[in-house]
């Protein structure tokens, strides 16, 4: 058995290596993802203040805190039994439109756009956004402003950019001035002409990649929110739907713990997340979003969303996740015009008092569910804490396609464009690590090729000596 | 020559290097001015080449990053402790009361959702017992805390570091820049566990509100106080809190508040303590904050030491 290691793996949000065994007739037998270090927030938690776990929960993670955010404060609200007033609903919707905006940016066109732009194939230090900006200056700019226009709705609605701190217990802790509320919804505007644009970029280049298409096709179920058809991010019951389409169950946030279960992987302090119900792998965001549903609350996105179906259901390819996040992104630019454009009328939030009890969220990150539970006393303090992060759910789905790549390339003589291969699938599946298990170190890049744990060769892209 | 830069992160959140691509437009002047040699959530360079100025997010957890980070440090000249983790420990380092095996029972044993038959995973690099700032591990020249610091200070301390004239970081609080009264006030009572205040022009300690905003560094720009919500301490302890080892956070809010709305200073001290873990979560890991002579992280918060290391 010979394997290799990728060390660490780059252009993700988080830090980790990927090994491959190889068998001795040189056929790729597993790829596998593993996370290499963990911070523990379950026990952090313990013993804090219970509404004081929308703030610290988004330090979780620094490229989707609003979702933690967002998670945490649904959680208590849940327990709680609060509904928060009509203003705040729309201030949340509009900050995560934000959100998403930034999130899908960052993933579709700074981290994966060097390998659709320059090739897999292209050398190693030419395939990043830096280069891009050298090659195609007004083209990065762009994509830093669509995705900076996502960023600062969240600094104005969420106070700031990272780690985001209005959404309260009970409401929003403040309102934008009616002359920030006016220029979100210009940048709404300009960002649905950026998306159109910029999409039309990448569309040309994905029609080329039906090869990876196909190596990256996933066996798997979908599971995402869905409010009655429609595409979710929070307050939405979670539905299953299997791989030809036929949706199989749904449950709410409540009862999460009797329809997930984790799994300790080898190797890596990630866990994986399996629906209990037949020990059942399953991929969640972008992808499983539009699978589980046939449209959004805006009109754009909606039309775009069923010609997407119409090319392909359900869409089981990770490489479709990318063209999935476009269309979001369409979303995203639609709703921030509609919610900025309107006036914000009446109270901000209505008093709550922490008790007892369990408190549970499910939410969409913009990579897919995500889950925070707490068990609170009745001195307001946390007890206990159980969290879900979507990256975990797509654990099985990432190693499979990374595997898959492997497969495809193994036999073509040329190291930089397997590695790049394997390292691009996990890409698309924007994969938070920090979320997941909570970052990691790193070291030079490796590669071992092994047999019967004798090294054979050494190869990397760069080892320092 | 332009100046060379690297980056690495340790055990954080990312969140400081995402506040780097949040200088937005004014990424793509500094990239015209400097060259980033190694950035590893946007480039592919996976080893450690030379550079200027290193920039290390996110604190010390497992042998990992200790190696990480004493490679970040042989090939640097400046080195960075960016962001609170790696200052002060920041959120990672609450893992500083907790000994690696309780974080890692909870994690793969304690879960609603972990099956009974589940351990712990083999194979990984081994967590340190505790965690740590950086500069309990290599020398740092320079620290730049903040959760994360906001673009504007990111953007000063690297165009100081570069001697580009124009303003320098100050160390003034958080209040510097809040747009908050303080008011003096009778009757006002404790607001336990709030965050928000129902006047949004006046200091939320005048309101019975317990606001870090006084005895934190201010790399934020107030934006959470100016946006309704209390500081948390997210940037570490000010100066002031720093240098005299008898200040600490809690007592210097118990007297400004107590001061401000007549409430027992003692009363506020109490509920500060009781709550330790929530209002000491970004600084607890640091020593600045554990060794002054009158915090009792331990007690307060009825986490026994596992006993692995001084200090602890």
């Amino acid at each position: 058995m010979k394997s290799m290691v990728i060390n660490p793996v780059t252009r993700i949000e988080g830090h980790a290596t990927i090994t491959l065994d190889i068998d001795d007739g040189g056929k790729v037998s597993r790829g596998h993802l593993k996370v290499l270090e963990i911070r523990g927030f379950e026990k952090l938690l313990e013993g804090m203040e219970l509404m004081k776990m929308p703030l610290i929960t988004g330090r979780i993670c620094g490229v989707c805190p609003a979702a933690h955010h967002l998670a945490a404060v649904t959680a208590i609200e849940n327990g709680l039994k609060v509904k928060v007033p009509e203003a705040a609903a729309r201030l949340r919707e509009l900050m995560y439109a934000g959100h998403i905006l930034h999130s899908h940016a960052l993933s579709t066109f700074v981290l994966c756009g060097p390998d659709i732009m320059e090739g897999l194939d292209a050398p190693s230090k030419d395939r990043n956004v830096f280069n891009l900006l050298r090659l195609q200056p007004e083209l990065v700019r762009k994509v830093l402003r669509l995705r900076s226009i996502g960023q600062k709705i969240v600094e104005i609605v969420g106070g700031r950019g990272v780690h985001p701190v209005t959404f309260v217990p009970g409401g929003i802790a403040s309102a934008p001035s009616p002359e920030e509320m006016a220029s979100m919804a210009a940048w709404g505007a300009e960002a649905s002409e950026l998306v159109d644009e910029l999409s039309g970029v990448l569309f040309g280049r994905l029609s080329t990649m039906a090869d990876i298409r196909e190596a990256t096709e996933m066996p798997f179920k979908s599971v995402a929110l869905s409010n009655e058809g429609k595409v979710a991010f929070s307050h939405s019951p979670c539905v299953v739907m299997d791989g030809t389409g036929k949706v199989e169950a749904s449950f709410d946030a409540e009862v999460y713990a009797d329809n997930l279960v984790e799994h300790t992987m080898e190797g890596s302090y990630m866990k994986s997340v399996r629906l209990s119900k037949g020990d059942e792998v399953f991929f969640v965001g972008p992808l499983a979003r539009l699978n589980v549903n046939t449209g959004f609350t805006t009109p754009k996105a909606s039309q775009l969303l069923a010609g997407y179906r119409d090319r392909g259901f359900p869409r089981t390819s990770a490489l479709d996740s990318i063209e999935a996040r476009l269309v979001e992104m369409v979303h995203c630019a639609e709703s921030i015009q509609a919610v900025a454009s309107q006036p914000l009328k009446g109270d901000l939030s209505v008093p709550v008092k922490p008790a007892a009890g369990r408190f549970i969220g499910m939410v969409e990150a913009p990579r897919g569910i995500l889950i925070h539970d707490f068990q609170g006393d009745d001195q307001g303090r946390v007890t206990g804490a159980n969290l879900i992060v979507a990256t975990q759910a797509n654990y099985e789905a990432i190693d499979h396609c990374i595997t898959a790549m492997a497969t495809m390339n193994i036999d073509q003589g040329d190291d930089n464009l397997l590695l790049n291969g394997m390292e691009f699938a996990l890409r698309c599946f924007d994969p938070c690590l920090a979320c997941a298990t909570h970052a990691a170190g790193s070291m030079p890049m490796q590669v071992k090729i092994r047999r019967d744990g004798e090294v054979l060769r050494t190869l990397g892209r760069r080892i320092e000596k | 020559m332009k100046a060379r830069i690297s980056t690495e992160w340790l055990s954080g959140c990312s969140g400081c290097h995402v506040a780097m691509v949040d200088l937005h437009e004014k990424l793509v002047n500094l990239v015209e001015d400097v060259e980033f040699v190694r950035i590893p959530v946007l480039m592919d360079e996976k080893g450690y080449p030379k550079a200027d100025i290193g920039i290390v997010e996110g604190a010390v957890r497992s042998s990992h990053d200790r190696e990480a980070l004493l490679k970040m440090r042989g090939s640097v000249r400046t080195l960075i402790a960016f962001g609170t983790c790696a200052s002060y420990g920041g959120p990672s380092g609450i893992g500083w009361l907790h000994g690696k095996k309780s974080i890692l029972d909870k994690v793969y044993g304690g879960n609603p959702t972990t099956g009974s038959q589940e351990k712990a995973p083999t194979g990984v690099p081994e967590l340190e017992e505790s965690v740590v700032p950086i500069d309990e591990v290599v020398k740092v020249d320079f620290q730049l805390p903040g959760c994360p610091p906001h673009p504007y200070h990111i953007a000063l301390a690297i165009r100081t570091l570069l001697g580009a004239p124009g303003p320098a970081l100050d160390a003034k609080p958080v209040c510097a820049q809040c747009n908050r009264k303080m008011e003096k006030r009778t009757g006002v009572t404790l607001l336990k566990g709030a965050v928000t205040a129902p006047e949004k022009d006046v200091c939320f300690l005048s309101q019975g509100v317990v606001c870090l905003g006084s005895v934190t560094l201010n790399r934020c720009q107030a934006q959470c106080p100016n946006r309704g919500v209390a500081c948390a301490g997210c940037a570490g302890p000010s100066p002031a809190i720093i240098m005299e080892p008898q200040l600490d956070i809690r007592t210097m809010v118990a007297r400004r508040m107590g001061l401000l709305t007549g409430i027992p200073e003692e009363e506020i001290r109490k509920y500060i303590e009781e709550e330790a873990k929530t209002f000491y979560s970004y600084a607890l890991s640091s020593p600045v904050i554990y060794r002054k002579p009158t915090v009792e992280i331990r007690e307060w918060t009825s986490v026994p030491s596992s006993g692995a290391r001084e200090g602890i």
